[in-house]
């Protein structure tokens, strides 16, 4: 029997390895550019995660493990990790490229599996254009099969500015394979990103457009989407949509998702190089509780503090880890914000 | 050992649902039409869009867990079977930043996925290879 909670999180992300087969210009990982501990074995094994979980559910009443990676496919045991949190009554659901989904792989998941599969766009040449691999077929093989075997899966498309303009075409492509939700995630900026800002940022008029375009499909087939990665509304109103709904961050309210790396060390979330603790060697109450936690989420951006907006509240400038991770403040803004508003127009109209 | 192919019926939903948004209910049929009773209220289940006619009819005369959307409080997300110790329900999770909420939860009817799939090897987005594939996998 679960002990009383001493924090009121629900959910996590386990990051199981600290590698990739992809190679996405605008990917966020943060271990992407820190190579100093490339000798460390970068992987959680499967009785590690068992007793990490174990850890955090002795503090926490934890209902959701979200399994991610870089590509958790890449770790041969992930369809037992999964089966694990079954058998102890939690909800996993993994985040993966969907380059790998093999029908030896996918017999092995509990039947009803959740997956969060990345497309980003329904033009194969783009999606493996942002992929930086040609993946696209064995994707939409993969995703056939997930089917056959009993998985479910969400869509999830992340915009940039070379696939804002393919939204609709790629929602329809994810609803035909089958798709139980969509996910549209504004790219997210990182260190490593950031000198690609001005390729892969969509501006304003792009962002809007791409928004349009999915609240047209939503009406369409009559479904939401999720717009996840938060969009401030100085940049977009999202009072416009009706289908679309939209995500913030949850700045170490109960909704937060605290990610715990392949090393074990908890961060506040999978977008955040930050460490506030080792799970090896505190409890997670101690960590999500620490004076070191509470002084991450405080900041407010400075261009933030006069907004009126009725949604200033619950924006607070965007993602405050993307800032931190491109400024090293997140006294700053979303740099999501700068860019994407200060960009120029785009040459070609964009359209569903 | 195999295990057994289960589809969701209806809608998707996930969570460990609280008392407010999870009601116990029965699926009934009657003159042509699908029905979920909860309590004292009747609603009509929609055949074609979300769900097929095999499916609900699978769910005839049994105890469902029907989950209500948390912003409408009368409106129907999801119906599944009850779960039992050897068959937990099914459930999504919730995460804020890169993970649907589960109010958002819905697949397509298989219908208009057969029509998506026309559209879309008339328009060359995949293949009638590939299409063929697809068609496999709605049909199980």
């Amino acid at each position: 029997m679960q002990s009383e909670a001493k924090c009121d999180i629900n959910r996590v992300v386990v990051e199981l390895v600290a590698a990739c087969n992809n190679s996405c210009a605008h990917c966020y990982n943060y271990w992407q550019h820190n190579s100093d501990k490339a000798n460390q074995p970068r992987r959680l094994e499967r009785c590690e995660v068992r007793d990490l979980v174990s850890k955090v559910r002795d503090d926490a009443p934890l209902s959701t493990v979200a399994i991610s990676g870089g590509e958790p496919f890449l770790h041969e045991e992930l369809p037992e990790i999964v089966c694990d949190l079954a058998d102890d009554g939690l909800n996993a659901v993994v985040i993966t490229n969907g380059t790998l989904l093999g029908e030896a792989r996918l017999k092995r998941f509990p039947t009803g599996t959740a997956f969060e599969v990345t497309l980003f766009s329904a033009d194969a040449d783009l999606h493996n254009r942002l992929a930086g691999r040609v993946v696209f077929d064995s994707i939409l093989d993969g995703l056939v099969r997930l089917e056959r075997h009993g998985g479910r899966f969400v869509l999830a498309l992340v915009v940039t500015r070379l696939n804002a303009h393919d939204v609709s075409r790629t929602i329809e492509l994810g609803l035909a394979l089958g798709a139980e939700g969509i996910m549209l995630n504004r790219v997210n900026l990182s260190r490593r990103c950031l000198p690609l800002a001005d390729q892969i940022v969509p501006d304003a008029t792009m962002l809007q457009a791409s928004l349009d375009a999915a609240e047209k499909t939503a009406e369409k087939y009559d479904i939401s989407v999720a717009v996840s990665v938060p969009i401030p509304p100085c940049l977009v109103d999202p009072q416009r949509y009706r289908k679309l709904s939209f995500g913030w961050c949850p700045r170490g309210g109960s909704e937060s998702y605290y990610t715990i790396g392949w090393n074990s060390l908890v961060r506040p979330c999978n977008h955040s190089s930050v460490v506030l603790g080792d799970l090896c060697r505190e409890t997670f109450a101690d960590i999500v509780n620490s004076a070191r936690t509470t002084d991450f989420w405080a900041p407010e951006p400075k261009e933030c503090r006069r907004c009126r907006h009725p949604m200033a509240k619950l924006c607070r400038g965007g993602c405050p880890a993307a800032a931190d991770e491109c400024y090293g403040t997140r006294e700053r803004i979303d740099p999501f914000v700068a860019i994407c508003g200060a960009s120029p127009p785009s040459d070609s109209s964009v359209s569903g | 050992m195999k295990l057994k192919r289960k589809r969701p019926s209806v809608a998707i939903d996930t969570v460990p649902m609280p008392e407010r948004t999870a009601k116990r209910g029965k699926v009934l049929y009657q003159r042509g039409k699908y029905y979920v009773i909860v309590g004292r209220r009747r609603s009509e289940i929609p055949i074609g869009t979300f769900a097929s006619r095999a499916e609900i009819a699978r769910l005839v005369g049994k105890d469902v867990v029907v989950v209500f959307s948390r912003r409408r409080k009368t409106e129907i997300v999801a119906i599944g079977t009850w779960p039992t110790p050897e068959r937990r329900l099914i459930r999504w999770p919730i995460i804020v930043c890169y993970i649907p909420a589960p109010d958002l939860m819905r697949r397509l009817g298989d219908e208009m996925r057969l029509a998506l799939i026309r559209n879309m090897v008339r328009e060359k987005i995949i293949s009638p290879q590939f299409a063929r594939k697809i068609r496999g996998a709605i049909r199980g």
